[in-house]
């Protein structure tokens, strides 16, 4: 009887803590795969607004497009496509200006660590969260595209892969290479705007809208 | 004659041996012991890396709750049963989950699979080729499943790519079972090995024994014809 009962006991056990690994991959999983929470107050300049950005003092003469990536050290979404930006940039080298907009709540040490990734563009830091209110942008990882003009041509996620692995998807990239063009901005799923990611800090006590399932 | 040969006519008697099934047990079991204090130290060696991997994609929920599990299934499993089969195919399974939460960590890095085999290698330990069944099949079943959920466009941790192609499948369990089929062959070795060595023991146990008797036959012989003389 006691073996009997040891036996329960252990597959019991066993089988509990198998369930807890399967249920926490699925959930881990599942967590990112939702769409981030908009803010309920969430104001969005539409596509073709003009935006100037004095903070981020362009040098370069004559403008070029603007690719604005907007990126937390310790949102792990951040880092997924990391590869996929690098690329970006050294595709595109000298013909678009890359800018990382680094919003943290200890903006020093995310911009130290944001050195260490060795991405090839210049970060600002966007403390309080202002320039991505003015964008639109509550979520990271997020692409900003503005056209030499400083018109906001594009604005949404990377990919609809967290590790940008899907080639017919490369929105960022599809928009950049639109924008070069003078050409319209190519017809995207809806996917593209549903930004995906994490929470930026500056949101993180507002309230926020239900998301659709 | 070298004392550490054995005699012939040992050898031959040895042939005949069988082992009774508490005999066997005796034989591997300390050596399953080393087995089990070797899975512990490696499985907590895992739990080391498991959490120094959490920083690289800050993956903490995953980390703490997919490593505390998989090191609690072998733990409890070696509390409550710890002489039987199922704790050693426990243990295989163990680290397979390890195997599993090292490459989700590290968002399918290729290097990662390789604690596959190193897993597999400390399984020899237990010289139970059985035990390493439960724990490679899982880690096969558990790769079909994501590949399959991968393809079908779920986006997953686990492979680097969009598409998981069945030639990249079919040299992944390839190797990974040939792998385990040169360890399970080593673990079949070394338990014959063992055994081997139970039989000659008790082979010399005997011979021992019938030596001592026949002395001691010998001896109340003799003492009796000195008293009859």
């Amino acid at each position: 009887m006691n073996r009997v009962l040891t036996w329960c006991l252990l597959l019991s056990g066993e089988a509990a803590l198998a369930a807890l690994v399967g249920a926490t991959f699925w959930y881990q999983d599942w967590q990112y795969s939702l769409p981030t929470p908009r803010p309920a107050a969430l104001v969005q300049p539409s596509l073709g607004e003009t935006i100037l950005l004095p903070e981020l003092a362009h040098d370069s003469a004559p403008r070029r497009p603007l690719l604005l990536h907007f990126f937390n050290p310790s949102c792990p979404c951040s880092r997924f496509n990391l590869q996929h930006v690098r690329e970006l940039i050294c595709h595109f080298d000298k013909r678009v200006e890359v800018v990382a907009v680094l919003q943290a709540r200890d903006t020093e040490a995310a911009l130290a660590a944001f050195e260490q990734l060795n991405v090839p563009c210049r970060a600002i830091a966007d403390k309080e969260g202002k320039l991505a209110q003015r964008m639109g942008v509550y979520s990271t990882p997020q692409a900003v595209v503005l056209d030499a003009n400083s018109r906001l041509y594009y604005r949404g996620n990377y990919n609809v892969s967290r590790y940008c692995t899907s080639s017919e998807t490369e929105f960022a990239r599809l928009a950049v290479a639109a924008c070069l063009a003078n050409e319209k901005l190519p017809s995207f799923i809806e996917e593209a705007a549903i930004a995906q990611g994490c929470t930026l800090p500056a949101n993180s006590g507002v309230m926020q809208e239900i998301p659709a399932p | 004659m070298n004392p550490t040969s054995v005699p012939t006519e040992i050898v031959g008697y040895d042939q005949t041996v069988i082992l009774s099934r508490n005999e066997i047990e005796q034989a591997l079991g300390e050596h399953r012991a080393l087995g089990h204090r070797l899975i512990t130290q490696f499985l907590l060696l895992h739990l080391i890396i498991a959490l120094a991997l959490g920083f690289v994609y800050q993956t903490w929920l995953v980390t703490l709750t997919v490593s505390g599990a998989g090191l609690a299934m072998y733990l409890l499993s070696a509390k409550l049963s710890p002489q039987s089969f199922f704790t050693r195919c426990m243990a295989g399974v163990a680290l397979q989950v390890f195997v599993a939460l090292h490459i989700y960590q590290m968002h399918g890095m290729p290097e990662m699979h390789f604690f596959f085999f190193t897993a597999f290698t400390v399984m020899i330990a237990y010289c139970d080729w059985k035990a390493m069944w439960p724990g490679a099949l899982l880690i096969i079943g558990q790769h079909i499943l994501f590949a399959v959920l991968t393809n079908s466009g779920v986006n997953m941790y686990f492979f680097p790519e969009s598409f998981v192609s069945f030639t990249k499948l079919f040299f992944h369990f390839g190797i990974a079972l040939a792998h385990v089929g040169v360890c399970g062959t080593w673990a079949c070795i070394r338990q014959n090995q063992i055994l081997q060595d139970a039989r000659q023991r008790r082979v010399l146990r005997r011979s021992f024994e019938t030596a001592a008797v026949a002395g001691a036959r010998r001896y109340c012989q003799l003492l009796w014809t000195v008293m009859l003389n």
